[in-house]
């Protein structure tokens, strides 16, 4: 167990609950617990991205208290397609993980809308789609440009020899 | 068994499936009870959410304060105009005090000299420590559980009077409010003046009003009608002030009239709320 990821999630939630509401109080936030699981995905083994990004999940469904088991099955499915895509593409680039978390704040968006129509919420599509889906996408973008320099110094695990 | 052998990641990734499936369906509806792992999470973070949350406060106060230090002589001379004016406001004032308080006997609001709420009892003061995570449901976080008398379905209130949502989750030191704007939140409502009945729904576009489906198809609401509790439903007391109509429209299936509401609490800067029970 790395204590300091542990830490920073910690403090992503604590960040994401108790600070950033009073920036967009009725605004869309980004979702910094995303943005790492991605982040250290980007840095870390697919086994171990998987594992994170599920962590990172489960303390934003504790949270919530709702629909336990989503944002574990989202996160970890970006933290591990993020070390996928880290281990093939040069990761040190800002767009890399600025462009997973945007793509896979997309997808998570998109499932919880389906999902809260399946589960009965009379949302409509349209107004969701641009006034959630997309600002969210692209203000974890931002969130990930911004935050990535400093995770990757902080947590890069792979060797050079694995970066080849 | 060799088949077991050969397809274990298979199974083991089926079963991880199914078990986060299972999770998401018996969570997918607020429950009465909390798992130990929310319990430990809520716990572990409130006092840090506390800190976190008075740190911002203070800070947006003090660069507050900065900013209005340069408007400071504008004020001034904007309060010395407003002084000259204040006399004949004065009469105005007195008198609606005393219509206030005529409509306030009305709708069952005061009780005697107390001022304590109609139909329900204060349980606790709590503060806002935190909100849900993400951006679809709107929650708040506050710093009183059930150590402090808090249980499920209790009302959360700003003063005077004026509904925020109500208990969703208790910890032993923490609480969850659902907000009226959440999209899942219903609550029993009356227009006063025409005395119809509805129930007032979250938002059910983001960002959007509250909105009120009456339950007669005769109803009119009209721009800056007031909605309070109707008490039906048994959660909510009767009398409790929740938002004015801000304009008028039909129901999705263009059957029955809806209005669609401003709250009159201010839900996104939310600071103490009063925790209540119903008393029947």
């Amino acid at each position: 167990m790395r204590w300091s990821r542990l830490a920073l999630l910690l403090v992503g939630l604590v960040l994401q609950t108790s600070f950033l509401p009073h920036i967009a109080p009725d605004g869309i936030r980004p979702d910094l617990l995303l943005v790492l699981a991605v982040l250290i995905g980007l840095n870390v083994a697919p086994r171990q991205a998987t594992w994170w990004g599920a962590l990172a999940g489960l303390l934003v469904d504790l949270s919530l208290g709702r629909f336990i088991g989503f944002n574990i099955a989202v996160k970890a499915v970006a933290g591990y397609a993020a070390s996928i895509v880290g281990s093939k593409l040069y990761r040190h680039n800002l767009g890399v993980p600025a462009v997973i978390a945007g793509l896979a704040t997309l997808l998570q968006e998109l499932l919880m809308f389906w999902m809260l129509r399946v589960y009965g919420l009379e949302l409509l599509f349209v107004p969701s789609f641009y006034r959630i889906i997309v600002p969210h996408a692209l203000t974890n973008l931002i969130a990930a440009a911004v935050l990535g320099p400093l995770v990757q110094y902080a947590f890069a695990e792979r060797t050079v020899a694995a970066e080849g | 068994m060799k088949f077991l052998r050969s397809n274990q990641r298979v199974i083991v990734a089926l079963a991880v499936v199914l078990v986060l499936v299972f999770s998401i369906s018996y969570t997918s509806r607020p429950r009465n009870g909390v798992t130990v792992l929310e319990v430990f999470l809520m716990e572990l973070l409130a006092p840090v959410q506390a800190v976190t949350e008075r740190a911002i406060v203070t800070v947006q106060g003090t660069v507050e304060g900065v900013a209005q230090l340069s408007q400071l002589q504008d004020e001034n001379e904007r309060l010395r105009r407003q002084l000259a004016e204040m006399e004949q406001l004065d009469i105005e004032f007195r008198e609606l005090r005393r219509e206030n308080l005529e409509l306030k006997r009305y709708l069952g609001l005061v009780s005697g000299e107390s001022g304590e709420i109609e139909g329900a009892r204060i349980v606790v003061t709590a503060r806002v420590v935190g909100r849900n995570p993400d951006n679809w449901f709107k929650y708040v976080v506050v710093n009183k559980g059930s150590n402090d008398g808090v249980t499920l379905d209790m009302v959360a209130l700003v003063p005077p009077k004026t509904l925020v949502g109500r208990v969703i989750k208790v910890t032993p030191r923490t609480s969850t409010i659902m907000l009226l704007t959440d999209p899942e939140s219903g609550v029993g409502g009356l227009a006063l003046g025409s005395l119809d009945a509805g129930v007032v729904l979250g938002a059910q576009e983001p960002g959007g009003l509250l909105e009120m489906q009456f339950f007669s198809r005769e109803a009119r609401p009209y721009r800056g009608q007031v909605v309070v509790t109707s008490g039906l439903g048994g959660v909510f007391p009767r009398g409790l002030l929740i938002g004015s109509v801000q304009e008028a429209g039909s129901g999705r299936q263009g059957v029955l009239p809806l209005g669609y509401l401003n709250p009159y609490a201010d839900l996104d800067h939310l600071d103490y709320l009063i925790i209540a029970a119903r008393v029947d």
